[in-house]
């Protein structure tokens, strides 16, 4: 059916399009705001990375300035260096420690200036004679392994002297935690020395990470920069607007759908409507049908009534005149009463055609009763009798008895009979012939009780034969093709059929059945 | 004009009955018969008489009785009375000879009439018939002599005209006369028409 077609009819289809429309949305929301985090941590990334490439050169700016101050003067002015050096420490949090230090002739290294001064003491780096190693003027970092969160500048200094100044920074100052975002992890490395955050790379709940990592701007401390930020699933998805999408677009496809029903059912009721008013055109069309039937067998009636009047009218005229004249003063007084006699004849013959026409056309509601059809066929052959051998037809009858009963309304059967025996009688009467003859037999058929009513007359062609039964069809000049019409109408009525028999040459033959009584077996028990 | 036969052909014995009752109280000889068929089986040419048609199936039985009425030489007038109700369809249908259509139940006096116009065509009928008959016997010379008496010839004109002597003509005369029973030039002239009129009548009827 048309109908079971359309999509949305099953709400199931229904849901089923909705999360794949909300699945999509929610695929576009991911995309958009893990690009648009990307993009953030980009931008966070190169600030940061500004900040640290400006940090990592103010320590080389720092060597430098307290480079020129040890080579100011010879031997190097110790106090005024340290007092310098503690000037940046106290502002430069981050540089933890400062030294100076000068490898003597013999190959010894000692420290000129240490700040702190807690320092002093210490151990000497391992690294310092690579320091003193590097060319003149020249910084370089170093991680000692023991302490990677910590890395050292050193520069090579001094002209005369063999100077080198060493500074130690901690990493964790070049960014202050304001600068850092908290959700992002932020790591410093230098080389293969990570400084800061060795923190898992990848956050077992977070549903991705976005990186960052670049060397800072610096030839003497490349420091990498590098930014991770997870990225949770419930920001990935921004749960509202894809929930804000999802409420809505479940809105939409059922307001879709209902109105989709409305339209279809629209147009499904429109084509009840239609098929309602072609029911009620037939319907129409079938009491317009009943109705002409009516009018046409009353029509019959009324021609029929005439017709029969006729006769009698005629002689009682015609007699009542000629008595008229014979009652005279020359008449003939035993002829006179001859022809009385012969009107009172006629006008009691005319009495029993009005009633047998009253009896015919009492028109009363169908009342099926149990009725042994012989009866009835007796009673039509008794009436059509006298009209019958006055247009030379034999009337034969074949009536079985006893016969099992049937349920129907015996004025109707009569009328279907009589129909029947009209039909046969116009067909004998068009042709010439001695043998005119009308057969109606009656015979148990088992379920049914059947009435056979045949005729000598010209037969039915074949041609005719389907189209029998059909109203308005009709072969005689002045037939209006209801008579067989009615007469189905009134067999099927009482449940049963009525058939023609094609019998080519041999005349017509109607086969009329009717369900026979149950209670015909309990009799015969 | 004297009370004419009448040949009433309807189905119905009540019918019959009472027609033949009323016509025989005003002197008409009333046969009847109950269908065409027993009426074609005792219709004698001989004794000519109105006929009186009830039939059931009035356009054909009709035009089947005028046929077989006709393969034996009779075209004597008829009166259709029906019980049926298109008059006009049988008038049509069955015109020639056939003198009125009368329906059921039918007046006396328009019985009568009808009856009376019948029996006047019959009359016509039968001394056109005579008249013919007459004129028949006589030999090809003698219609000939009597074509030019009934023109207003005199004797020695048609003598001239046909190279004879008067003597001749006049013998010719006599012996017309005699055959025909009658001298008079205007019984001549009369016999000679209503030949004429039976041949042509006879003519659109066919």
């Amino acid at each position: 059916m048309i109908r079971r077609t359309f999509a949305f009819r099953s709400v199931a289809a229904l849901l089923l399009v909705w999360v794949g429309l909300v699945a999509v949305f929610a695929m576009l929301m991911i995309r958009n705001n893990l690009s648009r985090a990307d993009a953030e941590v980009e931008a966070e990334g190169v600030a940061l990375h500004r900040l640290l490439s400006q940090r990592v050169a103010q320590h080389d700016a720092h060597l430098t300035s307290l480079a020129a101050l040890v080579q100011a003067s010879d031997p190097p002015p110790a106090e005024t260096v340290r007092q310098v050096a503690t000037g940046i420490m106290r502002y430069y949090r981050r540089i933890l420690s400062i030294r100076v230090l000068e490898m003597t002739p013999d190959q010894v290294i000692e420290t000129l200036v240490a700040v702190p001064g807690e320092m002093e003491g210490t151990v000497m780096p391992r690294f310092a004679q690579l320091v003193f190693g590097q060319r003149a003027g020249e910084a370089r970092y170093y991680v000692e392994a023991d302490r990677p969160e910590h890395y050292f500048l050193g520069k090579r200094a001094g002209s005369d002297r063999r100077l080198a100044i060493i500074l130690e920074i901690d990493p964790n100052g070049l960014l202050t935690p304001e600068e850092r975002l908290s959700s992002d992890r932020i790591s410093l490395s230098l080389g293969p020395f990570a400084l800061t955050g060795s923190a898992p790379a990848v956050e077992p709940g977070a549903f991705a990470t976005l990186t960052f990592f670049r060397p800072a701007d610096s030839t003497t401390q490349p420091v990498n920069l590098g930014i991770e930020r997870p990225v949770s699933f419930y920001k990935a998805v921004a749960p509202v607007p894809v929930a804000a999408f999802a409420l809505f677009s479940l809105l939409a496809l059922f307001a879709g759908r209902y109105t989709l029903i409305q339209r279809h059912e629209a147009r499904h009721s429109q084509q009840l409507a239609a098929l309602a008013e072609e029911r009620s055109r037939l319907l129409e069309r079938e009491t317009q049908l009943a109705h002409a039937a009516r009018v046409n067998s009353l029509g019959e009636l009324a021609s029929g009534i005439a017709h029969e009047l006729t006769q009698p009218l005629t002689a009682l005229l015609s007699q009542s005149q000629a008595a008229l004249r014979l009652s005279g003063p020359d008449g003939d007084p035993a002829r006179l009463s001859e022809a009385l006699d012969a009107n009172v004849r006629e006008a009691r013959r005319a009495g029993e055609i009005l009633r047998r026409m009253r009896d015919y056309i009492a028109r009363r509601a169908s009342e099926r009763t149990p009725i042994d059809i012989t009866d009835v066929v007796d009673d039509a052959a008794t009436l059509a009798r006298a009209d019958l051998s006055r247009r030379g037809i034999t009337l034969e009858l074949d009536l079985e008895r006893p016969m099992p009963r049937a349920n129907a309304d015996p004025v109707e059967l009569e009328q279907v009979l009589h129909n029947l025996i009209r039909n046969a009688a116009d067909s004998l009467e068009e042709r010439d012939g001695p043998d005119k003859r009308i057969l109606i037999r009656t015979f148990d058929a088992g379920e049914t009780v059947a009435i056979r009513v045949s005729d000598t007359g010209k037969g039915i062609s074949a041609d005719v034969l389907p189209r029998l039964f059909e109203p308005f069809f009709t072969t005689k000049n002045e037939g209006m093709g209801l008579g067989l019409s009615l007469c189905a109408t009134l067999v099927e009525r009482a449940g049963g059929t009525i058939e023609a028999e094609a019998r080519p040459g041999q005349g017509a033959s109607f086969l009329i059945s009717l369900p026979a009584l149950a209670e015909r077996r309990l009799a015969a028990q | 004009m004297s009370a004419p036969r009448i040949y009433l052909v309807d189905d119905d014995a009540a019918v019959r009955q009472a027609l033949t009752l009323l016509l025989s109280t005003y002197g008409m000889t009333v046969e009847a018969f109950a269908d065409p068929e027993t009426f074609l089986a005792h219709v004698d040419p001989e004794r000519p008489g109105c006929l009186l048609l009830d039939l059931r199936m009035p356009m054909i039985s009709g035009i089947q009785l005028k046929e077989k009425l006709a393969a034996r030489g009779i075209d004597w007038p008829a009166v259709m009375i029906t019980g049926h109700g298109d008059v006009n369809a049988c008038r049509r249908a069955f015109r020639a000879g056939v003198v009125d259509f009368l329906t059921k139940p039918v007046d006396e006096q328009v019985l009568l009439d009808a009856l009376g116009t019948a029996a006047r065509a019959l009359d016509a009928l039968m001394e056109r018939r005579e008249a013919a008959s007459l004129l028949a016997s006589l030999t090809e010379r003698e219609r000939e002599v009597l074509d030019m008496v009934c023109r207003g010839w005199a004797t020695k004109e048609i003598a001239a005209a046909l190279s004879v002597s008067p003597r001749t003509i006049d013998a010719h005369r006599a012996n017309i006369a005699e055959k025909l029973g009658t001298c008079s030039v205007a019984d001549f002239v009369r016999m000679t028409l209503n030949s004429r009129v039976l041949g042509s009548s006879t003519d659109s009827a066919r």
